[in-house]
């Protein structure tokens, strides 16, 4: 038995399938398993989980040595290879090889910090060979981000975080774009801890759309080890459709505060023609055959228009500023700002209710 | 042009002229005119002259589209050999649409009575013009010149006349919500000879308008 032990755990540690069988054939003992190997690591894991519940650890462990074995010809996820890792470390201890067993162990913790040994299907050694590799390792993690939908004025994003043993840590959020992030926690930490983000940023305002990141920075108290991780994520805005504001007035809209040298002539024409035309009913158009009409009459009106039509020449002459425009321009202009000021608050109101949406992201940039 | 022809254009004026939900102005105005009146039914010309004093409403809803409701009386007396006194009474209703912001389109009837010691004749004309208003760069003040046709007019034992019109022009001053204006207006008729002889009939006025807007 002692031979087959370490015929393990040599195996284990070189990680060879080869190795494994050729200690246990030196050792005297048939190979751990004859039959084809399985095409795909999820088979084998399955198949080496079986046999580590019937506590088949012979048969189990070249299986998963197998997995973590460079050699190993399938695709392995990273889940796969912790799980294998921890299964392999948790095995060795079974056959009593703890430092082995260690070193699987802190290679789970470095691959997934999230790492943990469930007591209730762990034995009191395997967790204190556990916990032993937690301390040798120093990892930060931090779990991906999942999609949601999230009120800030109520409703709070949850970030989990790890690290393998006690450690001063930094977890901040931060847009790609900016400097400056909004640190969530600076202090010391051991272990999983959730933070929560009020969708702000690091001046008090909802975080714009963008690509944002979870940056977890962690520096081991243990020893003179840091890691750091970080997590990307999109920020979306979800608000109602918001109005645009009036343009400002184009000076085609606008009357002219300032008469032209013209108008003056204008209205020194105007009144003439006021007057014209009463001579001209006077005269042409009225019936002859009736003999001539009263002059004072149309007199009355060809002087009243002559007379306004000169003081309008005169006065425009040496009054270009048109006051009646200027305020009414001012009043156009007042209105307009009312009406934006309007717009403006109605818009604010809306954007009050912004519903920020976080998607996973992979990367700095799209 | 003749009355079937005016009245569907007096129509489509105002029914395709207001505003929604407009500003209603309304602007009181008190009238005298000093009229001079001639006549020449075949016997020698008729001249009287006297003055009338009357009203004008207008009720505007919006810039485009008014009504106009006036009324004026007043004596004429007889200014030389062969004229009687005579007494004037008139009222009329108008439509003016704004077709352009100087040019406002004028459809209207009118109702008048000449009284005399020996007969009273009613006129009633239709009339169809428009109104060009001249503003000038004084806000409020305005240049008018107005020209109608009159293509209905049923007087009291009279054919219809081979030429009817009225011109007027003159000067509006507004400030604030008062607003005088002086107007020298004409209205020319000629009566055809048929079972009468040929009737020649002119009225020149200076009214004098002195008005007072309200708007809600």
């Amino acid at each position: 038995m002692r031979r087959l032990v370490a015929a393990l755990v040599l195996g284990a540690l070189f990680g060879a399938p080869g190795g494994v069988r050729r200690a246990a054939a030196q050792a005297g003992t048939p190979p751990p398993d004859s039959t084809p190997p399985p095409d795909s690591t999820a088979q084998l894991l399955q198949q080496a989980h079986e046999l580590y519940e019937r506590v088949d650890i012979e048969r189990a462990l070249p299986l998963l040595q197998r997995v973590v074995s460079p050699d190993w010809p399938f695709s392995v996820t990273r889940a796969q290879r912790v799980d294998a890792y921890t299964y392999l470390a948790a095995s060795l201890v079974l056959v009593g090889a703890a430092d082995s067993a260690a070193r699987y162990f802190r290679a789970a913790l470095e691959h997934d910090p999230f790492t943990d040994l469930d007591p209730r299907r762990f034995t009191p050694g395997q967790l204190a060979v556990f916990r032993t590799a937690r301390r040798l390792t120093f990892a930060v993690g931090a779990r991906p981000v999942t999609a949601l939908r999230l009120d800030p004025r109520t409703e709070r994003v949850t970030f989990t975080v790890v690290t393998t043993h006690v450690a001063t840590l930094r977890v901040e959020v931060r847009s790609t774009d900016a400097s400056v992030g909004r640190v969530l926690f600076k202090g010391e930490s051991d272990g999983l801890r959730e933070f929560s983000w009020n969708g702000l940023v690091a001046d008090d305002r909802l975080a714009p759309p963008g690509r944002y990141a979870l940056l977890v920075a962690g520096r081991s108290r243990l020893e003179e080890r840091s890691d750091s991780t970080r997590v990307y994520f999109d920020v979306r805005h979800e608000l109602p459709t918001l109005e645009d504001t009036l343009r400002d007035l184009r000076p085609s809209q606008l009357r002219p505060e300032h008469y032209p040298p013209s108008a003056a002539t204008g209205d020194l024409l105007k009144g003439l023609g006021v007057a014209a035309g009463a001579v001209l009913i006077s005269g042409a158009l009225a019936d002859g055959r009736l003999g001539s009409s009263n002059a004072a009459l149309p007199a009355t009106v060809a002087a009243t228009a002559t007379l306004t039509g000169v003081i309008a020449f005169v006065w425009r002459r040496h009054h270009a500023n048109a006051p009646g425009n200027v305020a009414a321009n001012a009043r156009r202009r007042q209105e307009r700002r009312t009406a934006n000021e309007a717009i403006q608050r109605r818009n604010a109101e809306r954007i009050a209710q912004t519903i920020l949406l976080i998607v996973p992201a992979s990367g700095v940039g799209p | 042009m003749n009355v079937k022809a005016a009245l569907p254009l007096a129509l489509a004026l105002v029914t395709t002229a207001a505003p929604a939900a407009a500003q209603w102005t309304v602007r009181g105005s008190g009238v005298v005119s000093v009229m001079r009146h001639r006549v020449d039914a075949g016997y020698g010309v008729e001249p009287s002259r006297g003055v009338g004093v009357g009203a004008e409403l207008v009720v505007g809803k919006g810039d485009r589209l008014a009504l106009r409701l006036l009324t004026l009386s007043g004596s004429l007396d007889a200014a030389g050999p062969g004229a009687i006194d005579r007494d004037i009474a008139d009222v009329g209703a108008e439509v003016d649409v704004v077709a352009l912001p100087w040019l406002a389109a004028q459809a209207g009837v009118r109702r008048r009575t000449y009284s005399t010691v020996l007969a009273r004749q009613r006129w009633t004309t239709l009339h169809v013009g428009a109104e060009a208003r001249l503003p000038f760069t004084q806000t409020g003040v305005s240049g008018i010149v107005r020209g109608a046709v009159l293509p209905g007019v049923w007087v009291n034992g009279l054919d219809q006349p081979d030429l009817a019109f009225t011109v007027a022009s003159g000067m509006e001053y507004r400030h604030g919500r008062a607003s005088v204006a002086v107007l020298y207006s004409v209205e020319r008729y000629r009566f055809p000879a048929g079972a009468q002889p040929s009737r020649r009939e002119q009225i020149a006025a200076l009214a004098l308008e002195a008005g007072w807007t309200v708007t809600r």
